[in-house]
């Protein structure tokens, strides 16, 4: 049985999430001074959808930024796993670009011989509710990788704001649960999302060929172009830590006498020492060989491994780097300089 | 304020005070001070240092995070330093050290300071009596504390052995299967 | 200010075609509004790259730790920019005859908004530089218009337990990308405290005690280094207000040490240097 797409009226969201909150956990943009940021809140009136998108990506809530992986006890060899939440969790409010991150993370995570249990166990209780894009930000570049600001597969359902109300496409039968006692939608409801999606709006970046792009990056492990473009970068992992696909983390001890904890952090592969061996032996001195590394995982090494490339043009990186580094230009210098390098 | 004194001496609350000492004339001093059986509080642990110049305000903050209530540095006199220098280099740190956590919100008499000389053992005792006092009378420290955070049922938990041999072969467990613990 | 990007770009010219420099870092047109990005000019062909306006934020010193392999190079840098230069040749990380420095007297640089002049700037001690090779358009003082309030002074007057309030939710911003410290032209340590895992002064995550602990020590490493040019709290992309422990140690450096960091490349930094009548009734 086909699910039914639903309507919201948008000033029956604060009600609608109130009513979630009375038996799970929601997770939503809130406003802070000059962004909003995913948290968890404990009112529907708390919601901020006021910018494209929140200023931290979501895959805080299924990767947290700090993560106790287990404590233990090496007097009693005894390790514990910290006790799992018991409500479900709803991440509310995620543009298509935060979803095809989340996407790309359960690729990393849950895909292949190793499973991420602490990831897996977040989100697989979780239920996505996606936001549209009316309109791109300034900075927004999703077009290119073939993201759809206005739906998304990956959610379990996507509010698109059309008019005075919310288009509510249901994608899983977990997310019809929520909305059906929801009104369904009707003839002109469904013209009103045809129109909007087909009204033509201008992205940052012209499509580029991502296939070719990874062809030319794969044959010029060694131009000087990484060099000059990372110059610039002074090695901070603002870029990283806002990325809604970086997932590169360590894990360290916390002790305290026998009684101790394992976590997991976000790490960055742009700091110095993110590649520092045991040994002394550090692969990655030089600020070219990270960038490389960072531009060739992202567009070429992900796609390889995982089938996608690891970047959804939600423009985070370019909003908060220091020294206005933009990916899109390295996308199209490394384009045309690689791929004329290619040909010769 | 009075409240707050009353509860914590009646609890006994006993601050823990890590005490940097330099070695040439504040450890001395304190030497001095146990060999005149001059009393002073238990109440400091003392880290000899050689010189109160060398005392990096990240030891000081990383002896707040571990949970000690008050932090005295103790070096000799300006114009005493065994190194000649070292403390004025230290006067100077400190004091935009000191300024800055109260600045932040932390407690006045949080971190302490003192010029004890190697024959000033009964001076030392006496400026451990007052700084575990002052301390003593703020309570336990809280702002910097990082602890374990371990939940209360997950620590019982910890305490008792394991049991099951999970372990690869040569597991403590194992043995003590045998021994019939 | 936009005057003297033509003369900026002459005297880059002027300075590579002589060879005097091997590189010149300025400032680039931007990708976004109210942008520019630091750019690296080895070839005079390329000057017409440079630009300045009002949206010259970053402090380029930065580079110079990292590039002065290079040779001897040239840097546009606004006033706060020549005091972190001062401050390096204090501190003996590049040589004063290694660098040549265009500056200027400055307006002020606008905040990421456009909208009005970045408080940093409005309370700037210093808008024209102590030091220069090149002196573009006058150098006379621009007056400013000053901020309405002092920082450190409202902070100060708040209670403890509110300051500490406050302090603990700047601090919940922080995801400890460091963007501060690799901005900052005064950190060039080849390994940072936060690096150190023998012994390992902090964690790595943004737990609170961990995070404070990196505020206040790099605070305390830049004292007596710090030339107030705003470069951390701008790099910042959660927008902690770095400034209030900047500003509070820059002021007691001034007060008790009668110094100001970056204006003499022949004093050393206040911290590397004493006096014996210092202030010493703090101590028992």
């Amino acid at each position: 049985m086909t699910m039914k797409d639903r309507i919201l009226k948008k000033d029956g969201l604060v009600d609608f999430l109130n009513k979630l909150l009375e038996f799970l956990h929601v997770i939503a943009p809130v406003g802070k001074e000059a962004y909003s940021l995913y948290q968890t809140i404990k009112s529907g009136d708390e919601v901020c959808l006021d910018y494209v998108r929140p200023l931290k990506s979501a895959k805080e809530v299924f990767f947290p930024q700090n993560e106790v992986m287990f404590y233990f006890n090496q007097r009693t060899q005894k390790m514990i796993e910290p006790r799992a939440k018991d409500k479900t969790s709803i991440l509310f409010g995620a543009p298509p670009c935060d979803l095809a991150g989340i996407a790309a993370q359960d690729k990393l995570f849950e895909s292949g011989d190793f499973k991420d249990v602490y990831y897996i166990q977040r989100r697989r209780q979780a239920i996505l509710i996606g936001m549209g894009c009316p309109e791109p930000a300034e900075t927004c570049f999703c077009n290119i990788f073939g993201i759809d600001r206005l739906s998304s597969s990956v959610a379990d359902l996507f509010f698109t704001p059309v008019a005075d109300l919310y288009y509510i496409k249901v994608n899983t039968k977990r997310g019809e649960e929520l909305v059906k006692d929801l009104p369904e939608a009707g003839a002109r409801e469904k013209k009103a999302l045809k129109q909007l999606m087909e009204k033509p709006v201008e992205f940052s970046l012209d499509p580029i060929s991502l296939e070719d792009l990874a062809e030319a990056l794969g044959g010029n492990f060694n131009s000087p172009l990484w060099d000059d473009l990372a110059t610039r970068c002074i090695g901070c992992a603002a870029c990283t830590f806002v990325c809604p696909t970086c997932h590169c983390f360590d894990i360290t001890d916390d002790t305290k006498k026998d009684l101790g904890r394992r976590v997991r952090t976000w790490d960055g592969c742009m700091f110095p020492k993110f590649t520092l061996h045991a040994s002394g032996h550090n692969p990655r001195t030089v600020g070219g060989q990270r960038m490389r590394q960072r531009v060739l995982h992202k567009f070429s090494y992900f796609k390889d491994n995982q089938g996608i490339i690891s970047c959804t043009g939600c423009g985070r990186c370019i909003m908060v780097c220091p020294v206005n580094m933009d990916i899109r230009e390295t996308l199209k210098k490394l384009s045309e300089e690689l791929a004329s390098a290619s040909k010769k | 304020m009075e409240k707050k004194e009353t509860r914590k001496q009646s609890q006994g609350f006993e601050p823990k005070i890590v005490a940097f000492l330099c070695n040439w004339c504040s450890y001395a001093g304190a030497d001095l001070a146990g060999i005149g059986r001059y009393q002073y509080p238990p109440n400091i642990r003392v880290i000899r240092v050689p010189c109160s110049g060398r005392v990096d305000p990240l030891y000081i903050l990383k002896a707040l995070q571990n949970g000690a209530d008050g932090v005295l540095v103790s070096g000799c006199h300006p114009g005493d330093c065994h190194f000649i220098e070292g403390n004025y280099f230290a006067r100077r740190k400190f004091v935009i050290l000191k300024n800055l956590l109260e600045f932040l919100g932390f407690e006045e008499g949080r971190v302490q300071f003192s010029w004890v000389s190697a024959a000033e053992g009964e001076r030392f005792s006496q400026v451990v009596k007052e700084v575990t006092e002052s301390v003593r009378k703020l309570g336990p420290a809280r702002r910097m504390v990082k602890t374990l955070d371990i939940p209360e049922d997950i620590l019982k938990d910890l305490e008792q052995r394991k049991n099951e041999p999970e372990f690869a072969a040569g597991s403590s467990s194992q043995l003590k299967g045998e021994a019939g613990v | 200010m936009k005057d003297y990007q033509n003369e900026i770009r002459k005297k880059a010219e002027e300075l590579l075609k002589n060879k005097d420099v091997a590189m010149v870092i300025g400032y680039g047109a931007g990708s976004l509004p109210h942008r520019t990005t630091p750019i690296f000019i080895e070839d005079p062909q390329n000057v017409d790259k440079l630009v300045l306006n009002e949206y010259c934020a970053n402090n380029l010193a930065v580079y110079l730790t990292k590039l002065k392999d290079k040779g001897k190079l040239a840097i546009v840098a606004k006033p706060c920019d020549v005091r972190a230069i001062v401050s390096l040749i204090q501190e003996k990380q590049i040589e004063r005859d290694k660098v040549h420095i265009i500056s200027f007297a400055c307006s002020g640089v606008k905040d990421k908004d456009g909208a009005a002049v970045h408080p940093i700037c409005s309370s700037c001690g210093i808008s024209i530089p102590p030091i220069y090779d090149t002196l573009i358009g006058d150098g006379k003082e621009i007056k400013r218009e000053k901020e309405s309030s002092d920082p450190v002074a409202e902070f100060s007057s708040k209670t403890p337990e509110e300051r500490w309030e406050i302090i603990k939710a700047e601090m919940a911003k922080c995801i400890r990308c460091y963007a501060c410290r690799n901005a900052c032209p005064m950190c060039y340590c080849e390994e940072c405290f936060v690096e150190r895992t023998l012994p390992r002064w902090i964690g790595e995550g943004a737990e609170l005690s961990d995070t404070l602990i990196f505020h206040i020590v790099r605070a305390l490493h830049a004292a007596g280094r710090c030339g107030e040019c705003g470069a951390c709290v701008r790099a910042c992309p959660m927008g902690v207000n770095l400034r209030l422990l900047t500003a509070k140690i820059n002021e007691d450096v001034l007060r008790l040490f009668e110094q100001r960091a970056g204006l003499d490349p022949d004093k050393p930094p206040a911290l590397a240097t004493f006096n014996i009548e210092d202030y010493n009734d703090f101590i028992k």
